[in-house]
């Protein structure tokens, strides 16, 4: 490798060097050129299954049942299929009502909790600390059953209230660390400056730390969000009725069901892209705070 | 302080671990009902005001049957109101005995349905374990107005358990061999016999003329498909269902159990029965494999026979009406079958068995609304309630009057899809001789291991047809096995 | 009134201060933590205890009428009576699941992390690809996958152009090849957090390996990688343990052609609601559960003790 060269004046470099220089040229072209064609065939590879839940959508009975399967429709484009939506309509606005529930009351509750643990000392601030850490490896799977005939003593089974009745209890310890962590790192001038001041706690919540957690907490409510959108396990356990599910829940229904209505795929496809939008809408909004959230969680981890 | 915090974790604690279990004596009898109810004087005049709970799957064929039922009952007594909760049939059962259990655990009897649709399956465990059915047979005895003669006795038999009624039959389902007449003539293959079953033979033959037919045909289905370009299957049914596999098994002479409680499961018979439906799912003519591969569970039975890419279908009297109709969603089409034609299922194996079961509904024993529930059931095996579920085309009645009757409503239902000579005969073809049921064994396995042993006779057809011919021997055995676990577990509890 | 600023914010701790002053000092912040205090013990310390207890019943729902060990016996005992070799499948099943797509997710995600790093343009674009496909709801991917799976579907078509033919989900053999093959969709995910991470990395060390005439994959193994470290063993860990109780197979296969894809919380739930209303031994395959990731979680916190930290004021 040629040495550093200690001249102002750069000379005229000989012939070598001018062909190592462009071959050093072509090889970064060369490896931008691989590197965006390994990028784009992955970004293909992970969109093709929604691409093809879109277009079997779009696809009528014919080619559903085609004896070779098509990935774009051959005979007709029925947009009509997304007429099923408003089949749809009561187990989307169940699912709304518990996503809304959720969304807002879990950052709240969550950040109502994770404060003293950020800011404040108090007596038995370690042990409750350790306790809070360690529900995290705590199954769902024990204690299914038990909040199962817990809430089938107050009622809550086949109700809706059953999927958001936990959204006032905070938000779990995930939450609850992931937002210690995130205010432990912001300054702590302002409301030092507020207790003297003389503002007393619940002051200092609301008007100091709020505003400047509003990122991470809207991070965890479009997280909660999307999770609770998706969720089907909770729904499967307590909601019985068709009229009351949640659209995961509805969906998985009726796609399983064994009978004539399961052969309709395309329509299905078509809720199915319906049940996408969503989340899709409100990663696109947020997707600031979203990917922003996910580095945070991941490096203080 | 933490001594105050400790004691009050630990009343915690203790306090946590009474709640909500109530303890009951195992030793007490079950199945016995409750004698206010039993003991009541249950006639009721026309103007009964009254308010019935029901619980039915959520499928349309139950829902049609229901509202027939309901309609006919309030014309004998319009003010007795109903309340109907369909409820998805994936967990169907689970959530009635949710039910129960919850109104017996709470003492409020009225979360619990008065009336709910059953299978004779169900009746074994909803009687035995979880005891909540009300027995029928002590109140009928005291009614005078009601007698249980006219009902076939076929059907009485598989609801009664133990010398009492718990369920009143509402229809009869017998396997058919539905066929689609159109795709028949397009292969140019005669239409099965109305009046006698085929052998396993014949049924393998016609089957064989079928697939090189249609794999020559470019005649047209409902859906603008040539027959040659759709067609890859012949026989559309999942053979892992218990209406065909144990009936399969006992055709060719096994059995799974006898009548002293011992697995005679792993015979050559069984093995027989396995490799005859194996072979029909290798072999191709044509295009079309004769049977479709549903050894590996795939349930959407009745899609290929629906959209008009296979000829045959085996299934009950209760799928008819969906047949027979169009089902539409957001605007997309499923064509009803244009010219349906049924026949008697085939003799598979020699010995003439066809897969049978009764479905119904039975009272809840601590029901509050007892006398209306009780005249509800009165009038579901009524000739009026018959009949009101025949015109619906999906009840095969459980009266003998209506069997035998030439007119009578069943027979005569859906003049606009079916034929004037689609063959109702096919439905009750042998009934008396060779139906059978899985209930016929339940008797000699305990309580507990029976829907396992159920269960082992279809993973016995699913891993011996999906594997290779010579391991459905071993395939067999291990279901054996399985089985002999499951019984002698079920003996230990 | 400075006083008991100071007192409040903490700055003085008196060891044995009195019953009323403490209330006085910590009332505010017991009353903010009152959600989750309560939720814990609503949600949490009773229905462990309770589970625990049901574990030792045969509790059907109604009543219980036997108390002892027996549901214990029952799961681990081998031969005629017991379910060990199930439950053992269960569990190895579902082990071999998370040991398997946890880890390959992270490597590949890292993989694509390093194609995709900043000096690439346009990675924003491609990055919001990626990370799509993780927040389409786990039901609607069931059915695309059943679908594409299927007998006759599109990836049976691929193969055909190669002579070859699959059961997928279907088959015993093909079944689990086919649930990892599709769980790579979800590398999104670790992609974004493998990006994150590399950007932390001072670019001084490369430029200083660069001098020392450092060649790629020098680099790559001796900085890269070991500077991403602090990140890779906690992820990890946390996401083999979300791994272990994974249920979004239950809508895409259920319990699996012959029950080969039963998958541990699958099991849990189909033996509690599944029809038989078994509580108690529900109750007992999930503190079995429970017992397993405890002991991962004790190594974890043994093998990384930075991962602790209690809750100190800075």
């Amino acid at each position: 490798m040629p040495k550093e060269n200690i001249y102002h004046n750069v000379p005229p470099l000989s012939q070598e060097a001018l062909f190592s220089r462009r071959k050093k040229l072509a090889k970064n072209v060369v490896l931008l050129a691989v590197k965006y064609i390994v990028m784009v065939a992955l970004a293909v590879f992970l969109l093709f299954p929604y691409v093809f839940m879109v277009s079997k959508s779009l696809m009528g009975m014919v080619d559903i049942n085609a004896a070779k399967p098509m990935l774009f429709p051959k005979s007709g484009v029925y947009f009509s299929n997304y007429k099923v939506f408003l089949d749809y309509w009561p187990y989307f606005r169940n699912s709304l009502v518990v996503v809304a529930i959720n969304g807002v009351f879990i950052p709240l509750t969550g950040f109502m909790a994770a404060y003293p643990f950020a800011r404040r000392e108090f007596k038995g601030k370690k042990i409750m600390f350790a306790v809070m850490m360690s529900t995290i490896m705590l199954p769902g799977a024990v204690v299914m059953v038990p909040t199962y005939v817990m809430f089938n003593a107050l009622g809550l089974v086949d109700n809706l209230a059953s999927q958001w009745v936990t959204a006032f209890f905070g938000g779990g310890a995930m939450n609850i660390f992931l937002m210690i962590q995130f205010m432990r790192a912001l300054p702590k001038d302002f409301d030092n400056a507020a207790l003297i001041d003389g503002a007393n706690m619940v002051q200092i919540f609301f008007k100091i730390m709020f505003p400047m957690c509003f990122n991470v907490m809207v991070f965890i409510g479009i997280s909660t969000i999307i999770g609770r959108w998706s969720d089907f396990q909770g729904p499967l356990i307590y909601l019985r009725t068709l009229s009351k599910m949640t659209i995961a829940v509805a969906f998985y229904k009726q796609f399983s069901a064994s009978g004539a209505s399961s052969n309709f795929t395309n329509v299905r496809m078509a809720m199915a892209v319906c049940m996408t939008v969503l989340p899709m809408i409100l990663f696109l909004a947020f997707q600031k705070q979203m990917i922003g959230g996910v580095k945070i969680g991941g490096i203080k981890g | 302080m933490k001594k105050i915090l400790a004691f009050i974790c630990s009343v915690c604690l203790c306090a946590a671990c009474f709640a909500g279990c109530t303890y009951v004596d195992p030793d007490k009898e079950k199945g016995q009902g409750n004698q206010n109810i039993i003991n009541q004087d249950m006639t009721i005049t026309a103007d009964f005001e009254g308010n019935i709970k029901v619980a039915a799957p959520d499928v349309q064929s139950h829902k049609n049957a229901l509202n027939a039922f309901i309609k006919s009952f309030n014309v004998k007594y319009p003010k007795i109101t109903f309340k109907v909760e369909y409820i998805s049939l994936d967990n169907y059962k689970s959530i009635v005995t949710n039910a129960a259990s919850s109104a017996i655990n709470l003492n409020k009897h009225g979360i619990m349905y008065d009336v709910f649709w059953l299978s004779e399956m169900f009746i074994n465990e909803w009687v035995l374990d979880t005891d909540f059915i009300s027995p029928l047979t002590p109140i009928i005895e005291k009614d005078a107005s009601f007698s249980l003669d006219g009902i076939n006795e076929t059907m009485l038999k598989m609801c009664t358990l133990n010398d009492n009624l718990y369920m009143m039959p509402r229809d009869y389902n017998q396997v058919v061999m539905y066929y689609n007449k159109d795709m028949f003539d397009a292969a140019r293959v005669d239409y099965p016999s109305d009046t006698e079953a085929m052998s396993g033979a014949e049924f393998k033959q016609m089957c064989m003329d079928l697939g090189a037919g249609l794999s020559k045909s470019t005649a047209l289905n409902g859906y603008g498909h040539k027959f040659n370009e759709q067609v890859r299957t012949i026989v559309d049914c999942n053979v892992a269902w218990n209406a065909l596999d144990y009936p399969l098994v006992r055709s060719f002479g096994g059995e799974v159990v006898d009548e002293n409680g011992e697995v005679v499961f792993a015979s050559e018979n069984t093995k027989n029965a396995i490799a005859y439906w194996k072979n029909l799912v290798d072999t191709t003519s044509g295009y079309a494999n004769l049977a479709v591969d549903l050894s590996t569970g795939a349930a959407k039975t009745g899609g290929l026979f629906r959209m008009q890419t296979a000829p045959i279908y085996l299934h009950t009297r209760a799928v008819m009406s969906d047949l027979l109709d169009n089902v539409e969603m957001a605007d997309q089409v499923m064509l009803a079958i244009p010219n349906l034609g049924v026949a008697p299922m085939p003799n598979f194996g020699g010995t003439y068995t066809v897969g049978a079961g009764c479905s119904g509904y039975a009272m809840y024993k601590n029901s509050v609304n007892s006398k209306a529930a009780y005249n509800f059931l009165k009038h579901v095996v009524s000739v009026e309630g018959q009949n009101a579920y025949s015109e619906t085309g999906d009840c095969v009645p459980v009266l003998d009057s209506l069997l035998k009757a030439v007119n009578a409503k069943w027979r005569t239902c859906r003049t606009d899809k079916l034929s004037h000579d689609f063959n109702h005969n096919a439905f009750i073809f042998k009934m008396a001789d060779s139906a059978c049921s899985v209930t016929d064994f339940y008797p000699n396995v305990p309580l507990k291991a029976q829907s396992g042993v159920t269960a082992r006779i279809e993973e016995a057809f699913k891993s011996g047809i999906g594997g290779k011919v010579n391991e459905i021997m071993g395939n067999v055995t291990t279901a054996a096995n399985s089985m002999k676990r499951d019984i002698a577990q079920a003996g230990r509890l | 009134m400075r006083d008991s600023a100071n007192i409040s914010s903490g700055l003085v701790s008196h060891k044995k201060l009195g019953f009323k002053k403490w209330i006085k000092r910590d009332y505010g912040c017991y009353l903010f933590l009152l959600p989750i205090i309560s939720g814990f013990f609503i949600f949490t310390v009773y229905p462990v205890v309770s589970s625990l207890f049901y574990s030792f019943t045969d509790y059907n729902g109604i009543y219980f009428s036997h108390v002892g060990f027996f549901q214990y016996q029952k799961i681990f005992s081998l031969g005629y009576g017991g379910m060990l070799k199930d439950v053992a499948y269960s569990f190895g099943i579902t082990f071999l699941y998370a040991i398997i797509a946890v880890p390959l997710g992270m490597v590949l995600g890292y993989v694509v992390a390093l194609i995709c790093n900043r000096e690439v343009k346009g990675v924003r674009v491609f990055r919001l690809l990626y990370y799509m496909p993780t927040i389409i709801p786990g039901v609607a991917m069931a059915l695309l996958w059943a679908d594409v799976f299927s007998l006759n579907g599109i990836a049976n078509q691929f193969l055909d152009l190669f002579g070859l033919h699959s059961k997928f989900l279907e088959g015993e053999d093909s079944a689990f090849a086919t649930l990892l093959f599709t769980s790579l969709w979800g590398i999104g995910g670790s992609v974004i957090m493998w990006l994150a991470s590399l950007r932390n990395i001072p670019p001084e060390m490369y430029e200083a390996a660069d001098l020392d005439g450092a060649r790629y994959f020098t680099k790559l193994f001796k900085i890269t990688v070991p500077m991403s470290t602090p990140m890779i063993f906690y992820n990890l860990i946390n996401a083999i343990i979300g791994a272990l109780q994974s249920f979004d197979t239950y809508a895409m296969v259920g319990r699996g052609p012959n029950d080969c894809l039963y998958f541990i919380a699958v099991r849990i739930y189909e033996t509690a609601f599944g029809g038989g209303n078994q509580y108690g031994l529900a109750s007992a395959l999930g503190w079995l559960l429970f017992a397993v990731i405890a002991i991962l979680t004790m190594i974890m916190f043994f093998t990384n003790k930075s991962w602790v930290n209690y809750g100190d004021g800075e």
